[in-house]
């Protein structure tokens, strides 16, 4: 073997390296012959990817995926799914590879420079390609692959879902409930396949172009909603409740488009039938689960019970899941010369809220941090154990003042809140901090891996929701994700496709176990309501359930 | 839509699908990372059907769609960071053309390929479907064998070499003399 094949046999193993790229160019550089035998082992690779990976098809038949011209969208102007994922029942099925790259439906990019990944990444993409959005009375089969709870992200794996209901949201925007008993393999930010059992698909906008494959083809999303249901014997039932759905039977059978109100089920060698479908809807999926709030599921909460007044931090000692009482800074724990409180008290008031979410508190009794600068610490009974697998999510309740009343200072943020973690065996060290930085954006920093922010700003003299995720990862990234909510913003069953910050190339071992208030402005600010636990339903009150997709 | 637009339609899907590999290959060869080329695979087929309107019947479709995935690898190339592009400029732009050099040569390889995997033993071909199935690796096929990774890595070399040395002598016996 001499050294080119040597990279290519790194290259089709997915392990090249950044200096076996950078020789790899010098090779072809000016080679034509070493060209050519790359391209000729690109083409072998290429073409043993579609001839493998699940093609559904033989010979040069062509079966027609279905297709229409572009969608007439509610306005009446033609419109076209974002995402249209050709399915290739003959000849070449799609080589299915999960993404190196997350696909995070993000609106903002982070700031923090991406990381340098291995230039082929072949394999489980390390960020996943979905989210376990919901899981509710849900019990997995081991078996069919690592048992997953709420808020886990997914990469290529297969779920099997014994009893309960369960809601996955691929990366590429398709959003699927899983009955039990379904077996569901997922094969990419737009693709899966579906062994057994029964789903509803919603997949709008940007989502459209979802792949399903099935025991006896594939169906294509054109920006839709859309049950399925495969049974033992593999035949397959679809119905359509809003768009179309194309489909391409296996080997080489029929390809067409089921239209909303069509129900249609496929058995292997025959021909499609129509039949009456009576599959649900995916709201009235999620509203049979019946997806409620989780307190119980709460693992800290501070909420600040107390007349109004002024009390000692060691008085504040109520609430869930706390080592002790709140307490001021330590001198070793004061970073900064100019770190110093204003005040030594905590002050407790009332009705300063404006409380536009469905939450029990928020009304009595909440925290005020008095202008200048404050911090204020407690102590968990439980750390957030950064170094091993899990997923925290956390929500404070805050009120805002007026920005205009304080602009900032050339040099320094004039006003901010944050929400930090610290460990106490190392209260400099790592740390997880959420807030907003001088230019009033959500943030999140984390000590010396960077600091994530986003282009959106928070807006002032009002009350906000804060909520965060921090999903850790014993081997790979951390991800650490940060929304804030206005007034006017709705909160839904699960978490958002979209956060304001997200976190990348991020990865802590420490056990994180102060929460850390601080506050910095010439005005006072209203903290309340800090919950953690290990779910978006513990966490978040949900405000409405789902509507009907439109 | 009339039954003219539709037939239309009907031939461009026809002509997209039939090319999917040739095209797949071409960003592959280009960005050398394969989860990367099958996302920009995706916007080149949208970007191809938007402009369908563009297409000449009875022209070569892979001169015309290799165009629109040339200006999406440069796209790709432009967001990522330098330390993670593969190829320079120059070898882009050789590699670039020399595909479209070799669109009918590469369909023959197809062929000659499907034919080759037949004559690959059962084992050699368990080990090659399951390295190229979905989400295959190596890595996990060494786990699952009990082999080190070096050893699945070395059969599949020589595996891929019987596999090319067929190709091209089945490439060679369709040469005239």
């Amino acid at each position: 073997m001499n050294e080119l094949d040597e990279i290519l046999c790194r290259l089709s193993d997915g392990t090249l390296s950044e200096q076996d790229a950078a020789r790899l160019n010098e090779l072809l550089l000016g080679d034509p012959e070493a060209c050519e035998l790359y391209l000729n082992h690109i083409t072998l690779e290429a073409q043993l990817e579609r001839e493998l990976s699940g093609a559904v098809g033989e010979g040069n038949d062509l079966a027609l995926m279905g297709h229409r011209p572009p969608i007439e969208g509610r306005a009446g102007i033609a419109e076209f799914p974002k995402r249209f994922r050709f399915a290739l029942p003959v000849l070449a099925a799609a080589a299915v590879l999960a993404v190196s790259i997350v696909l995070w439906p993000m609106v903002f990019p982070p700031s923090a420079p991406a990381p340098v990944a291995s230039v082929t990444s072949v394999g489980s993409g390390q960020y996943g390609i979905a989210t376990l959005l919901f899981a509710e009375d849900c019990e997995w089969s081991a078996s069919g692959g690592r048992l997953v709870s709420e808020g886990d992200r997914l990469g290529g794996e297969s779920l099997h879902l014994l009893r309960g209901t369960a809601v996955v949201r691929f990366d590429g925007g398709a959003e699927m409930v899983l009955s039990e008993g379904t077996e569901l393999e997922l094969l990419s930010a737009a693709r899966a396949s579906l062994a057994r059992g029964e789903v509803v698909v919603r997949a709008e906008g940007e989502a459209a172009g979802f792949v399903l494959e099935t025991p006896t083809g594939e169906l294509t999303d054109f920006g839709t909603e859309f049950a399925v249901t495969v049974r033992r014997d593999g035949s397959t039932d679809l119905q359509v409740h809003e768009g179309e759905v194309g489909y391409a039977q296996a080997r080489g059978g029929k390809a067409g488009a089921v239209k909303a109100g069509e129900t249609l089920r496929f058995e292997l060698s025959k021909d499609p039938v129509g039949i009456i479908g009576a599959a649900p809807r995916f709201a009235q999926r999620i509203r049979q689960a019946n997806p409620r709030t989780r307190p119980d599921l709460m693992t800290v909460y501070e909420g600040f019970f107390y007349d109004e007044g002024s009390y000692q931090p060691e008085q504040i000692t109520r609430g869930k899941g706390w080592a002790g009482p709140w307490r001021l800074r330590l001198p070793a724990e004061q970073l900064g010369a100019r770190e110093t409180d204003s005040t030594t008290d905590m002050r407790i008031v009332h009705g300063m809220l404006n409380v536009a979410w469905p939450v029990e508190g928020g009304r009595l009794g909440m925290l005020e941090m008095p202008a200048g600068r404050s911090f204020r610490i407690r102590q968990m009974r439980r750390p957030i154990a950064m170094e091993g697998d899990g997923i925290t999510y956390f929500s404070l309740m805050t009120h805002e003042p007026d920005h205009a009343a304080g602009i900032a200072e050339a040099t320094r943020p004039a006003e901010g809140m944050r929400l930090t973690f610290r460990g106490s065996d190392d209260y400099s060290g790592e740390s997880l901090s959420f807030g907003w930085n001088g230019e009033l954006r959500p943030q999140i920093q984390a000590g010396s891996a960077g600091i994530f922010a986003s282009p959106a700003m928070v807006p002032d003299e009002q009350s906000l929701l804060w909520i965060g995720k921090i999903l850790r990862r014993a081997q790979g990234e951390d991800e650490v994700s940060f929304r804030i909510y206005g007034q006017d913003d709705r909160l839904e069953y699960a978490e958002p496709a979209i956060w304001h910050v997200v976190s990348r190339g991020l990865h802590h071992d420490a056990a994180l176990d102060l929460v850390v208030l601080s506050s910095t402005g010439k005005s006072p600010r209203i903290a309340d309501e800090l919950r953690i636990g290990p779910t978006w339903r513990s966490v978040v009150p949900i405000q409405t359930l789902l509507t009907e997709a439109k | 839509m009339s039954n003219a637009d539709h037939a239309d339609s009907d031939e461009f899907i026809r002509e997209l699908t039939a090319a999917q590999t040739l095209l797949y290959g071409y960003v592959l060869s280009l960005l050398s990372d394969r989860s990367a080329a099958q996302d920009v695979l995706q916007e080149v087929n949208l970007t191809a059907w938007r402009k369908s309107a563009d297409f000449q019947p009875g022209s070569s479709f892979f001169a015309w769609a290799s165009r629109i995935a040339y200006f999406h690898v440069l796209t790709h190339r432009r967001k990522q960071s330098r330390d993670r592009l593969v190829f320079s400029d120059q070898v882009l732009d050789y590699l670039a053309e020399r595909q479209l050099d070799r669109e009918q040569e590469v369909d023959r390889r197809g062929l000659a390929l499907k034919a080759c995997l037949e004559k690959l033993t059962p084992k050699q071909k368990t080990l090659v479907e399951e390295r190229y199935a979905p989400n295959g690796s190596v890595q996990e096929i060494a786990a699952a064998q009990g082999k080190s990774v070096g050893a699945i890595s070395q059969t599949l070399y020589r595996i891929r070499e019987l596999l090319q040395k067929c190709v091209e002598e089945t490439l060679a016996g369709e040469e005239p003399a």
